[in-house]
């Protein structure tokens, strides 16, 4: 989750010195950007930038931030007005977004990162509703409600100046405030290989923008070439998330800004008044539904993440279980080689106390302890690797060598049991794409089932075959078969459910779990009956090209 | 004396282990010959009989009966010291039984105990 740590907040003064600039800047595009004969401004960008500032400041912060952009908004416009309507407006202005910073925070919940449903439409709602609310008591709209004002009725007024705030939030506020969030790291982020996607997004962007907005009065008699924007709109959302959204609707709101006022485009044919409600009107119907598009795709993106991650705490916590369970084979394991060197040591030890060490002798002891070392140490390996917890990492596994890690960690059971095992290896097997340690999971967890399924056969019937061989090019194929039990009735496809167990102990999450691991690799894992001559289970991994 | 040194038997399926135990009996000045199974080792009794054996349990070619057992079974009546490295081992009553790793000081006690016997 984004969120402002310390360390990237710009210091006071520069912040400061940043939104007085920023600030002076809306409140002079926010004059120009008027029609002619129009007092009232499309889109008061100003309070735009402010409400950014109050939602990415501590509240203790505040005054500051009021105190700064009333002396710019104050040098910005003083020249042309009275004193006391810039001071009302000032007052008006703070009232306005203060309580809309107050009420996202209360409701909304910050940092504000469009990333929810939830916080674009409160956003919206707040945006839309409470300009409503405010404009009422600005300079124009109460002097044209007491009849002061000679340009303007009060029912002409009052729309215009609260969807001039309305749309000014909408448009500006999600862009400042999530570039503010996130900074530049996301365009650092993106690797060569992807920064086509962003970039022909623009490049859409811009040829839609100039086509729709662009063209002459008379191509523009065509209403439907504003829904060519929708397409690169849309794509952004998708593909963006919130940051490229928002960015993406603020520069084709722009564009309709610079096309309407160059006289181009298809807003130009109607009238000064109307010209301004259609635009603004087709910003405000058009922002909404392509954030909230935006967040929930976050949302469903947020929900794959936690899925997955609960896939991989699931396939972890099924290998420290099946661990447990191999826990007394491991240490068994451990005693062969402790054995090995005590004896080996004490041996070499009591032939140089006795003076009747022969040199060839002790080389052959010490070349033995050394062994047996490693030896230990690999079972520990294999086993810490075979715990561990990790983001999955695909990589170009040999199959077979897969398959020798799963026999290494079982051969305690498959020891105990007197299980033969023969492994088939076809010939140039290409190698497949996994994580090593879950598909090591997969087969252990398969060797194991096919060890417990033989306790019944007779000892010198207990026979396991690995089989590895390519599948149809695309596809590297173990085939698991043992002379056990085999499969229950109707079992084949309900072993793969969770808790679905024939075992006294153990808790049915292995197939299933296997299963998903598989699937998670785009293979296959499906078991069959072989007739009164136990089961085998097939695996399917994808290979290498 | 040297003729009749007593014979240890060393019956364990892993190799390392076998020698190993093999070589602490002979720096002890005890003769030691080794077997990877327990059929090896029935196989042999015509030509001398163990004056010990010491037996790992975990032997895969006892149809299923852990080697002591197997051999109880056989009637071979051979007096046993069995180590092993599994952790569910009963002890049953005859016999002696040592967890892997055991030191020099331990399996000699124990294979004296049974040369000593009457």
């Amino acid at each position: 989750m984004a969120s402002l740590s310390p360390s990237r907040q710009v210091p006071r003064a520069g912040w400061l010195i940043a939104l007085a600039v920023g600030y002076y800047l809306a409140v002079r595009l926010g004059l120009s950007f008027r029609f002619q004969n129009s007092m009232i401004g499309v889109v008061w960008i100003a309070n735009g930038v402010l409400l950014s500032a109050l939602l990415l400041t501590r509240p203790s912060r505040w005054a500051l931030v009021f105190v700064t952009t009333a002396l710019v908004h104050a040098a910005a416009v003083l020249p042309q007005a009275p004193a006391w309507r810039v001071v009302w407006q000032i007052g008006i202005n703070a009232a306005l977004t203060i309580t809309m910073a107050l009420i996202l925070r209360r409701f909304a919940g910050l940092p504000l990162t469009f990333a929810t449903r939830r916080q674009v439409l409160i956003f919206a709602a707040a945006a839309f509703g409470l300009p409503a609310l405010f404009s009422l008591g600005t300079p124009v709209v109460v002097r044209a409600m007491l009849n002061l004002e000679p340009d303007y009725a009060f029912l002409v007024a009052w729309p215009r100046v609260a969807l001039s705030n309305a749309t000014a939030m909408l448009l500006v506020t999600p862009v400042i405030v999530l570039w503010a969030l996130h900074g530049v790291h996301p365009l650092q982020r993106v690797s060569a290989r992807r920064v086509w996607e962003p970039a022909v997004i623009l490049l859409f962007l811009l040829v839609v923008g100039l086509v729709a907005f662009g063209t002459g009065p008379e191509v523009a008699r065509y209403p439907a070439l504003l829904l060519l924007v929708f397409p690169p709109l849309l794509w952004a959302a998708v593909r963006l998330g919130p940051l490229g959204a928002s960015t993406a609707l603020l520069g084709i709101a722009a564009l309709s800004v610079w096309g309407t006022a160059s006289r181009l485009g298809p807003f130009v044919l109607f009238s000064d008044a109307t010209r301004v409600l259609s635009l603004q009107l087709f910003w405000i119907t058009m922002s909404t539904p392509i954030l909230l598009l935006a967040a929930v795709i976050r949302e469903r993106e947020h929900a794959e993440i936690a899925l997955l991650t609960l896939r991989q705490h699931l396939a972890h916590a099924t290998r420290v279980a099946t661990a447990g369970e191999l826990s007394g084979a491991l240490a068994h394991e451990l005693r062969q080689p402790l054995m090995s060197i005590l004896a080996n040591a004490e041996a070499a030890s009591t032939l140089v106390s006795s003076g009747s060490a022969n040199a060839d002798e002790l080389r052959a002891i010490l070349a033995d302890i050394v062994q047996q070392n490693r030896y230990a140490a690999d079972v520990i390996t294999r086993l810490r690797s075979f715990l561990q917890e990790r983001e999955p990492r695909f990589e170009q596994l040999v199959l077979e060598t897969v398959v020798r890690d799963a026999l290494a960690l079982t051969r305690g059971p498959l020891d105990r049991l007197g299980v033969v095992v023969n492994t088939e290896v076809g010939a140039e097997l290409p190698r497949v794409w996994g994580d090593s340690v879950q598909v090591v999971q997969v087969v252990l967890n398969l060797i194991l089932n096919a060890c417990e399924s033989m306790t019944h056969t007779p000892v010198d019937e207990r026979v396991l075959r690995l089989q590895i061989a390519r599948n149809d090019g695309q596809y590297v194929e173990l085939a698991i078969e043992d002379r056990g039990d085999g499969l229950p009735l109707g079992a084949e496809e309900r072993m793969f459910e969770p808790f679905f167990t024939t075992k006294e102990t153990g808790l049915g999450l292995g197939l299933a779990v296997g299963r998903s691991i598989v699937t998670a690799h785009g293979g296959r894992l499906w078991g069959e009956d072989n007739q009164g001559r136990g089961a085998t289970f097939h695996l399917l991994l994808r290979s290498i090209a | 004396m040297a003729d009749a040194a007593p014979l240890i038997a060393i019956v364990d399926d892993e190799p390392s282990v076998r020698v190993a135990l093999g070589r602490l009996c002979r720096s002890h000045g005890l003769y030691a010959r080794e077997f990877a199974s327990a059929h090896e080792l029935v196989a042999s009794l015509a030509e001398r009989r163990p004056d010990c054996v010491v037996l790992d349990l975990q032997l895969p070619d006892c149809e299923g009966l852990d080697a002591d057992d197997w051999l109880r079974q056989g009637g071979f009546d051979l007096p046993l010291v069995i180590i092993t490295g599994r952790d569910d081992v009963k002890s049953s009553s005859e016999s002696v039984v040592l967890r892997k790793p055991v030191d020099a000081k331990t399996l000699f006690a124990a294979i004296r105990s049974i040369l000593e016997a009457p």
